[in-house]
């Protein structure tokens, strides 16, 4: 039996002892509310976040690829999917020519593998060093030097660093730069240059035929970036009108982020909306079990007063007894989210298959003090209108109920 | 001297006269019973005495200070200082242990103070079951935690009302002994019973009926 001194804070702590079922329900509840909305907060501004960042450095407006594989390169590009499409490496040449375009540049998808590094499937993806305006944005430091045969680099998520050597199929690469945070398939991908790209293929022959290794020619994609003054559509349409005919398709990167940023909204709405029934439910849940107990507590209380407790002091009793069921709810939530939300936040990205960057450590912690607050507040309201009835009542109706 | 007068007291609930022009003087020390039949008014007296209920007339004079017109929250602070008060039901706290429900009397007073608690407890011959539940506790014994948690903080005054309407004889005993102790201590104790046998034990017993006073009569001396 512990020896601490008798307080509003020990009572209320007793009598939710007492109750151990009904108590750890009622934090439950509360905790639920707190883990959506402090996870799902945070979720969500990761998603949006990632957006941003997407949108802000995506350098091309259009991207073509073979017909049928428009869904592909999305989520090659947003996944990091395994993508094996390929045409005609000529199509860079003949897109350039097209009126309207500024700045062409090809991509070459290597299926994914299983590299020595890394647990997860790698995309390999060839680029071409001169043209390239892709994979430039992401890097912090430009390279010094257009990147040569054998050297690589790497995305954010895989643990190499500058200097390293990397194995693939036997043969060794040497990792000249690592990229920023992308969010997206780039994370998980490893950039090389075209005939690099064309000898890993050959070299991954041997475990599995491959189109890209009997066919020099090939390539996966063709970024472009459009010149000043030209509408997006007006020259997609351009490229369809010369090259439809040759499986030539287009996707606008600028539909394609506002469709994501549709998604985006659309499950941010869903997070909120999810929260708010959460909060509701807590907060009425709490209320009918509050006045439910009232009832059977009304002897207690009458005891209380019959001992001289001012009815200030019995209002204080609920409000700290509800205090704490919210603030145990609210702080296992918020901890259960974060346990959930941070180590498995690559997990989260590829499962909602949109950019996620984590927000700053600010926006996290100003998050979590909103969702603390809400998800606080719940227990003192639902039983505030309880608290001041069971200050109003009279003692003597009270003793006299059970006579 | 007086350490309790009613004066002219009345209580209505809506169109029920619970009580009507009761007088009624109790000096310091006197041991006083009140019987009388079920609805007679006993408990509504007691109430009113105790500061849990307001007469609708008359004054209540308690240890020199006339108390029917003071404010609810002073009546709190008068019932916690001077009087102490005992039920027929057995009011314990039930997820505190005995010495606990002694403690909070302390607590809501003034300040807990856990060896003066226990030895209230002994004091009722509970010592040992201080850290006992009252779902541990047998009806007698919850009754003489109720007793020693009104003592704790030294009333001028105990109210019982009907203490001993659920307990067996041999409890019954027990709380009387209490009570016999108190007295001789110099403790005022109105006891509201349908027990003669309690009564008796009283100086004098106030017979109430349609609440009113029917009789008062002196016991042995
Ligand atoms: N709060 C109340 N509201 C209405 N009537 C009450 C109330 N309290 C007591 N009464 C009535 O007052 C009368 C006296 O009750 P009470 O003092 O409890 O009697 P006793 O304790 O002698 O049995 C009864 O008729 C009872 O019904
Ligand atoms: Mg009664």
């Amino acid at each position: 039996m512990d020896n601490k001194p008798l307080t509003t804070v020990n009572l209320s702590v007793k009598n939710l002892k007492r109750n151990p079922f009904r108590t750890a329900g009622l934090i439950f509840l509360v905790s639920l509310f707190a883990f959506t909305l402090f996870g799902g907060t945070v979720l969500s501004k990761s998603l949006e976040n990632g957006m941003n960042n997407l949108s802000k450095r995506m350098g091309a407006d259009i991207l073509a690829v073979p017909y049928g594989y428009e869904a592909d390169i999305q989520s090659a590009l947003l996944r990091g999917e395994p993508s094996t499409f390929y045409f005609d490496a000529g199509i860079t040449e003949k897109v350039k020519g097209v009126e309207g375009v500024k700045d062409v540049s090809p991509q070459l998808y290597i299926a994914t593998l299983n590299a020595g590094c890394c647990a997860y499937p790698l995309q390999l993806i060839g680029f071409e060093p001169k043209t390239d305006f892709i994979i430039q944005p992401w890097l912090t430091n430009s390279l010094d030097h257009l990147l040569g045969d054998g050297e690589i680099v790497v995305g954010n998520s895989i643990n190499a660093e500058a200097g390293q050597k990397l194995k693939f199929f036997d043969r060794t690469f040497l990792v000249v730069a690592r990229l920023d945070k992308t969010g997206m398939g780039f994370d998980t991908s490893v950039f090389m240059n075209l005939s690099t790209a064309n000898q890993v293929a050959r070299d991954s022959e041997r475990l599995k035929a491959h189109p890209v290794a009997e066919n020099e020619n090939l390539i996966s994609s063709v970024m472009i970036k459009i010149e000043n003054g030209y509408d997006v559509k007006d020259v997609a349409n351009n490229i369809l009108q010369a090259y439809a005919k040759e499986s030539v398709h287009v996707v606008v990167t600028k539909n394609m982020l506002s469709d994501i940023s549709g998604n985006l909204r659309g499950l941010t709405a869903y997070i909120y909306i999810l929260a708010g029934v959460l909060w509701v439910l807590a907060v009425s849940v709490l209320l009918v079990v509050f006045s439910v107990t009232l009832n059977g507590r009304k002897r207690e209380f009458g005891i209380f007063r019959t001992l001289g407790a001012p009815r200030n002091k019995l209002v204080k009793l609920i409000l700290c007894e509800s205090s704490l069921i919210s603030l145990f709810g609210t702080v296992a939530g918020i901890v259960a989210a974060a346990l959930v939300v941070f180590p498995f936040s690559t997990y989260i990205a590829s499962l909602v298959g949109l950019p996620y960057l984590q927000p700053s450590y600010a926006t996290v912690f100003v998050v979590a003090a909103m969702s603390f607050l809400l998800s606080f507040l719940a227990g003192p309201l639902a039983s505030a209108y309880f608290a001041i009835k069971i200050g109003g009542f009279e003692i003597y109706t009270v003793m006299r109920e059970n006579e | 001297m007086n350490i309790l007068e009613l004066k002219d007291i009345s209580k209505i609930y809506g169109s029920v006269k619970a009580l009507q022009n009761i007088n009624l003087q109790v000096s310091q020390g006197e041991w006083l019973a009140i019987m009388g039949p079920s609805g007679s008014g006993k408990s509504t007296m007691i109430n009113i005495i105790g500061c849990m209920d307001k007469p609708s007339n008359g004054s209540v004079i308690l240890d020199g200070a006339n108390i029917s017109k003071e404010s609810a929250k002073s009546l709190t602070n008068v019932r916690r200082d001077k009087i102490g008060l005992i039920f027929q039901q057995f009011h314990m706290i039930n997820y505190l242990t005995a010495l606990e429900n002694v403690m909070v009397a302390q607590y809501y007073h003034s300040m807990p103070d856990e060896k003066e608690a226990l030895q209230a407890l002994e004091r009722v011959g509970l010592g040992d079951r201080a850290k006992h539940l009252p779902s541990q506790l047998s009806g007698g014994e919850q009754q003489r935690v109720c007793i020693a948690r009104a003592l704790i903080n030294y009333p001028k005054l105990i109210l019982a009302d009907e203490p001993t309407g659920n307990l067996d004889e041999t409890n019954e005993g027990i709380v009387l002994d209490i009570f016999k102790q108190l007295h001789k201590e110099g403790i005022t104790i109105i006891v509201v019973t349908h027990d003669p046998e309690v009564a008796e034990e009283a100086q004098r017993t106030v017979v109430l009926e349609h609440g009113r006073v029917a009789r008062i009569v002196p016991n042995k001396e």
